[in-house]
């Protein structure tokens, strides 16, 4: 047995997530998408914590949202690095540096 | 509880929507921020306090904050570039086609039509498990945040030896 309204919610945010992903050429907006997806996926898991009533879902919530905070900023840092190069951060840029 | 549940999912979705959708950047990160308090609105309304609270606390203190001084200190440029119309409308097929295929696969598995069930879950219990059974979790994330810090001072110190 599933809950249906919060998997179809989840499913729906999770393509639209796709789609910005695809979308978009700056960097800081793929890395938005991806927040977006990973929320989603996390609302599923809450969603089906609270209906059988576990309390292991949480402390899985724990890790993923320590996991973004950690993937955000490095990719920050890492923006600043190409911004230095480029003075652009545009994903068709990365295409051209050497090695 | 069915009616803040119905309120917030729309939220979410609208404000998904404008994340694509809009061509401005601020108005973009507060689409961002508006779609990650409905979010929480939603573990709220499900019954899952500490989870909403700390969804509050980390992406809206943290992670909009930086994205926010990134666009006004470092990237100068205006508006947000997106592709050509071509590749946009074969984007937006491709995630239509991945919502039918995740909407098939919920549809004909056993689900349930109560959308739902508000068990909460108290804080105590919570810490009980988080510094008994799953202790290594906390060391784990601990380490985590230490090595983000190290690696993020490693890339923006400036070294004469990394000339890039």
């Amino acid at each position: 047995m599933l809950p249906f309204y919060t998997l179809i919610l989840s499913s729906i945010l999770f393509s639209i997530g796709i789609s910005c992903i695809l979308i978009h050429k700056n960097l800081l907006f793929i890395l938005i998408g991806i927040e977006i997806i990973s929320n989603a996926s996390m609302l599923s898991i809450i969603s089906a914590t609270s209906y059988w009533n576990n309390i292991d879902g949480i402390i899985f919530y724990i890790i993923v949202i320590t996991i973004s905070a950690v993937d955000s900023s490095i990719c920050l840092a890492l923006f600043v690095l190409l911004n230095k190069i480029k003075h652009k951060i545009d994903v068709n840029k990365i295409s051209e540096m050497k090695g | 509880m069915e009616l803040e549940f119905i309120i917030f999912s729309v939220l979410s979705i609208i404000s998904s929507l404008g994340i694509i959708f809009n061509s401005k950047k601020i108005v973009t990160i507060i689409y961002f921020l508006i779609f990650i308090i409905s979010i929480s609105c939603l573990y709220f309304s499900l019954g899952m306090y500490f989870v909403g609270s700390l969804e509050m606390i980390v992406y809206s203190h943290t992670i909009i904050v930086i994205l926010i001084l990134f666009f006004m200190l470092v990237d100068k440029s205006i508006d947000v570039s997106k592709l050509k119309l071509n590749y946009r409308i074969f984007s937006y097929i491709i995630s239509l086609l991945m919502f039918s295929f995740l909407f098939y696969s919920i549809y004909t598995s056993n689900y349930d039509i109560n959308p739902i069930t508000q068990n909460i879950i108290h804080d105590k219990d919570i810490g009980n498990v988080l510094f008994k059974e799953y202790f290594i979790v906390v060391e784990l994330s601990s380490i985590l945040l230490i090595a983000a810090l190290v690696i993020i001072l490693h890339l923006l110190t400036n070294n004469k030896k990394n000339n890039l």
